[in-house]
């Protein structure tokens, strides 16, 4: 995918999402919905604009190569936010200290890295010093977990 | 104005103020040096931290970051050819040759003392200029703040890099985003699908973390599969021997620093424009310019006291008018509003102590970075070496456990999560942020704003319309508003050819 078409694909979407927040947002009361109805129709029509003007321009077939750059970005983005939300499920079920440390070392490992004494003291070393600045310094309350509290 | 500059000197006169802003620094210099960090998210994640300080204390800490993360990414400019931030671009092309040729700590000499210099030249402007206009500020109404919120979303929209269309959308999005919750004037539930959550909207710093730790950790793990490793280049000359060096190119940095302060003061430009405009207004005025590109010690000494004169620059229209100059600023001004300070002729007058402690801790951050640039940044340059793994796990860690901080709700990790997933769409499309964040931090000011104008004139828009052509303050930021876009349009269309 060109810069082109990569434009087209996001006018588009927007499109979409405007067309879609429109419905919602046009079932709230007038008074309380000005703002966020002009935003809507400025995202469909700046959509729109976009597209239009791309229509227009030629688009080179350039699509293999970047193929594998979109699929190491949307896998690398899958492995992020999967991982954020087992770690704050972790935080929320088990407690905070156990799961950061094993989010650290095991975040490491499915990135690669593999020098266990290395990761090991890291993660230890890191969590420690999470706990001590924000739950012993700046006396943030510690998170409610269902076991180990 | 004295007796302000004065409390102010005497707020510094504290061992934990002054502990702040050096860790500030420390934590900046580290930040603006790691290739993929950039100061936007090392101010963004450490937000949470300066929560439980006074005001002036937090305020310095993250000025501090600000203004180290600019100078530094020049640390790994020139050792590394990579830009430790997007300020150190320019300090790229002669930078990093002079360390090729042995010349590393006389390049890292010359750019921490033009930084230090330029940083001071623009607080001094900071100073003088921000009271003023401050005070001029306070004959804005809602009309004028309405249309100031959508002046500085335009403006930085229209100058973002990528089809203009685009920029407008993120501004929009952001100004869209600030719009869950309840409305300003009669309380009705917006976009907020019963989650008590979102009953107060999205919090600003959860938002900020989301928008940039999220994309950036995946950048790094993208950028590592592609196997980007730095190469080192040291040597050990004494850095200080270079000071009279710099003395000589004073008509350079008097220069450069008026280039960075005017830059900075006009928003979306920032600190990499700076740097460039700078390099080349150096190069023309240059008695051997053929040197430049090859590792000229002007060329580093122009960019660099630039794009460190940029910093001052950018907070005279954040603190007078609520107006960032670029993306770090429009996370700082987060940072104002969550320390319950709003900028403009309040934040001279009721809160003088905190907004002068300020500024001066900024003269405090400019003279520290120049010492631990020197000295702890010299050994520092191996946390470039840093792996990956650990880097982006530790972001990660921080992240939640700032974004937690906040509310003390995990729930608001979900939130952060969400806006991490539309800042990695908007990365993933081409699509700059600084308009999304610009449009989640004026957001509630635009809305509010603009319900209080239509208030005023019984919910009558051509009155409404009426009042911001009549008004002449209205007038002249409308005019503006239109000249921005103009002139974004000639600079897409400029790029264009160019690409072509």
């Amino acid at each position: 995918m060109l810069r082109f078409s990569k434009d087209k694909v996001f006018a588009s979407a927007c499109i979409g999402i405007a067309a879609v927040l429109a419905v919602i947002v046009f079932s709230y009361p007038l008074e309380s919905s000005y703002f966020p109805r002009i935003l809507v129709v400025f995202i469909g029509a700046m959509g729109s604009l976009l597209l239009a003007r791309n229509g227009l321009q030629k688009t080179a077939a350039k699509a293999a190569e970047n193929f594998n750059q979109y699929k190491v970005q949307l896998s690398s983005a899958a492995l992020v936010f999967t991982s954020i939300a087992a770690y704050t499920l972790g935080i929320y079920l088990v407690n905070y200290e156990i799961t950061t440390a094993l989010f650290l070392l095991l975040f490491m490992l499915a990135l690669g890295y593999r020098k266990i004494t290395v990761m090991v003291v890291t993660s230890l070393s890191l969590t420690l010093a999470l706990y001590l600045i924000f739950f012993e310094i700046l006396a943030v309350a510690r998170p409610d977990s269902l076991f180990f509290t | 104005m004295i007796d302000n500059i004065l409390l102010g000197f005497a707020t510094l006169m504290d061992v934990g103020m002054l502990s702040a802003i050096a860790a500030g620094v420390i934590g900046g210099v580290l930040i603006g040096m790691l290739p993929g960090l950039s100061s936007t998210m090392g101010v963004a994640l450490l937000i949470p931290i300066t929560f439980s300080m006074p005001p002036q204390m937090g305020l310095g800490m993250l000025g501090g970051i600000y203004l180290a993360s600019t100078y530094s990414g020049s640390i790994s400019a020139i050792l590394l050819n990579i830009p430790g931030t997007s300020a150190a671009v320019a300090t790229l092309l002669d930078g990093h040759p002079m360390s090729q040729k042995g010349q590393s700590t006389r390049a890292i000499a010359l750019a921490t003392f033009g930084s230090c210099i330029g940083g001071m030249i623009s607080v001094i402007a900071l100073l003088f200029i921000a009271p003023p206009l401050a005070e001029f500020s306070l004959r804005f109404g809602s009309p004028e703040f309405f249309l100031l919120a959508l002046c500085g979303i335009t403006v930085i929209a229209s100058l973002s890099a990528g089809a203009m269309e685009k920029g407008l959308i993120a501004g929009a999005l952001g100004l869209l985003l600030s719009t869950i919750g309840n409305h300003p004037l009669t309380g009705f539930m917006r976009f907020t699908a019963d989650i008590p959550s979102l009953y107060d909207g999205i919090p600003l710093v959860v938002a900020l973390i989301g928008l940039y730790s999220i994309p950036e950790v995946i950048d790094m793990i993208v950028r590592d599969k592609a196997g980007q490793v730095p190469m080192r280049q040291r040597d050990n000359a004494n850095p200080f021997s270079f000071l009279p060096e710099i003395f000589r190119q004073k008509v350079n940095i008097l220069r450069s620093s008026l280039i960075g302060v005017i830059v900075g003061i006009i928003p979306g430009v920032g600190c990499s424009v700076g740097g460039f405009i700078s390099y080349d207004a150096a190069k023309r005025a240059s008695k051997t310019p053929e040197k430049f590109g090859k590792g000229s010690a002007e060329g580093v000494i122009a960019c660099e006291t630039a794009n460190n004169a940029v910093t001052g620059g950018t907070l005279i229209p954040l603190m007078t008018l609520g107006i960032p100059g670029n993306p770090v600023t429009a996370v700082l001004l987060g940072g104002l509003m969550i320390h319950g300070l709003t900028p403009g002729a309040e934040l001279f007058t009721l809160n003088a102590d905190i907004s002068y402690s300020f500024i001066l801790s900024l003269f405090v951050a400019n003279l520290l970075f120049v010492p631990i640039g020197l000295f702890v940044a010299k050994y520092c340059v191996k946390v470039t070496l840093i792996p990956m793994p650990i880097l982006a796990a530790t972001i990660i860690a921080l992240a939640v456990i700032g974004t937690f901080s906040i509310r003390g709700a995990l729930e608001d990790v979900a939130i952060m999560l969400f806006i991490g997933a539309i800042g990695f769409i908007l990365q993933l499309f081409g699509v700059p942020r600084a308009p999304m964040v610009l449009g989640l931090v004026l957001g509630t000011l635009a809305e509010g704003e603009l319900a209080r104008s239509l208030a005023i004139v019984h919910g009558d828009w051509s009155a409404f319309g009426m009042q911001l052509v009549t008004r002449p303050i209205s007038l002249v930021i409308l005019i503006f508003c239109i000249f921005a876009l103009i002139q974004g349009v000639m600079q897409h269309r400029k790029k264009s050819k160019l690409l072509e």
